[in-house]
């Protein structure tokens, strides 16, 4: 008997919990620029819950935008409520430098902190800046991998030209490129980007909104190097979870970018004082 | 579920292809994901000869019975339509199923001091008006200006297509002062906005589409089986709503709406 497919399962609204599902960019809370409903974390983990999404990966919207200490409290807050579940980034500001080691000292042991979340656009910081460069270094030498937020060549503080400038500096950390550029130019500068560079990885929001259909990525960079977001609660994470489960795509990269390239990527940079 | 995609188009695109490039592949996606029918545009109606791809969108559609043609408009109506007569003609031909307008890419503004005649008219045909404009290009005045047209032409429905997840403060005041205002599903992707604008304004304002084949359709069919609403209300979106409308449609030649 031929297996159901997941398009088949997903057009009758099957849960995918045995897909064990990894949302590798998600958020907490609520920001400043646009209304979307409230979004704790009892209220996310019940959403994951109804799609069969079983780990998230949070960085709170406060973590990212004016007040980092209070986003990785909530963090701290989040994984401990729900062990297995949320895994968190550490949210650094690059003009707060005096503060890093302390930051990295207390949350970079706890297991569920995998890596660091960088929004240059919500610091107001350009990412070749030298705060930003201190923090790559800190990955570099303690291990866990970087997102970071990117935008087209409009955006002043992490175009793709900025990113490349400051992330070819440092090939032994990570990088995720959050939203593969998000506009249509600069998807494509993404892609070139992660065929150019072995450690740099792209996620799958935020180009949403151009014309790259999620097909072409898989055709045009290294498999295990897409990886799985939602943005939310920005975004919807049912629209996130359909974005792959209804594509054309087969049920074995569907399984790939919804859970095991990120256990690749986490695995290939693990912290050296978990 | 039946799906009715209320916002696809067909033709040539630039920077890049778009993944369906014809009409086939397009109903191929369709079948794939239970797209029962799609009221298409041509893209040269919008980025290159206006009345060449509104032709263009009514031909594809006769020979693709899944296919709707979607007819482009902007306010002149004498020098671009041969005038109202012309228009209604062309409408009514070619059962148009809905009238497509880019005020910003076409350069002109929504205020009804420009588009009286064009409203008039699409008031006494009872004629879906698709607004189209990309999230992140709206000014504050056109939703001024879409707030002053739903409330002077109360008969027209007025459906902002691809409102984007940035919308909210917007749209939701719209949504709760004019019965004719509608959005899409296309980048209606904040958290829950299909759940809330559902329970605060009724699932009657949602209509089903996908932006194909600029966006991917199958989100937007998936964001809708699995919404947090009533099954009752899913049906609303995916096609009772723009089942609703057309059936009001009044085409003064040929007979009634399909």
């Amino acid at each position: 008997m031929t297996p159901t497919s997941i398009l088949e399962r997903a057009l009758s609204r099957d849960t995918f919990s045995d897909l064990h599902i990894v949302d590798a960019h998600c958020h907490l809370g609520t920001g400043h620029e646009f209304y979307h409903a409230q979004a704790a974390i009892e209220q996310m983990i019940r959403e994951a819950d109804t799609m069969g999404v079983e780990k998230l990966c949070i960085a709170p919207e406060a973590g990212i935008e004016c007040d980092y200490k209070y986003g990785n409290e909530l963090m701290l807050d989040s994984i401990r409520r729900y062990p297995g579940r949320v895994y968190g980034y550490l949210c650094l500001n690059p003009f707060y430098e005096d503060e890093f080691e302390r930051m990295f000292d207390t949350y970079y042991p706890i297991e569920q902190v995998i890596g660091v979340k960088i929004h240059p656009g919500g610091h107001r910081a350009r990412i070749d800046c030298e705060g930003y460069q201190k923090i790559f270094h800190e990955v570099e030498k303690r291990g866990g991998f970087v997102l970071s937020h990117t935008w087209g060549d409009a955006d002043a503080y992490c175009n793709l030209t900025l990113c490349e400038e400051a992330m070819r500096r440092f090939p032994n950390v990570r990088f995720i490129l959050a939203h593969s550029g998000g506009t249509v130019e600069s998807v494509k500068r993404a892609v070139q980007m992660v065929n150019r560079y072995p450690h740099i990885f792209l996620d799958t929001c935020g180009f949403d909104v151009t014309e790259h259909w999620i097909n072409e990525l898989t055709e045009q960079c290294p498999f295990e190097k897409i990886l799985f977001g939602s943005d939310f609660p920005y975004h919807d994470l049912r629209y996130g979870v359909t974005r792959i489960l209804f594509s054309n795509l087969t049920d074995s990269q569907k399984a790939g970018l919804l859970h095991e390239n990120f256990e690749k990527l986490l695995k290939g940079c693990p912290k050296t004082n978990a | 579920m039946r799906f009715i995609d209320i916002n696809a188009m067909l033709g040539e695109w630039t920077p890049k292809r778009l993944f369906l490039q014809t009409a086939e592949d397009m109903e191929k996606e369709m079948a794939r994901l239970g797209i029962e029918k799609a009221y298409i545009m041509d893209t040269k109606a919008w980025l290159s000869e206006l009345s060449v791809g509104n032709l263009a969108a009514v031909q594809t559609a006769k020979e693709h019975p899944a296919l709707r043609p979607v007819m482009v408009m902007t306010p002149l109506l004498e020098q671009e339509f041969g005038g109202r007569e012309g228009a209604v003609e062309f409408i009514c031909r070619h059962r148009v199923g809905a009238v497509r307008l880019f005020p910003l890419d076409h350069n002109f503004t929504l205020h009804p001091w420009n588009t009286d005649r064009l409203f008039t008219l699409m008031s006494d045909l009872r004629m879906p008006v698709l607004i189209d404009r990309m999230e992140h290009s709206a000014s504050f005045e056109e939703y001024d200006q879409l707030y002053r047209l739903c409330r002077e032409y109360p008969d027209v429905p007025v459906v902002l297509l691809t409102p984007g997840y940035r919308s909210a403060r917007m749209i939701y005041p719209i949504l709760e002062k004019c019965a004719n205002f509608y959005v899409d599903t296309s980048l209606l992707i904040a958290y829950r906005a299909v759940e809330e604008i559902t329970a605060c304004f009724g699932a009657e304002h949602i209509l089903f589409g996908t932006r194909m084949p600029y966006l991917e359709p199958g989100t937007f069919v998936g964001r809708i089986l699995y919404a947090d609403i009533s099954e009752e209300d899913k049906e609303k979106i995916a096609y009772k709503n723009i089942v609703r409308l057309d059936s009001q449609i009044r085409y003064p030649y040929g007979g009634n709406s399909q």
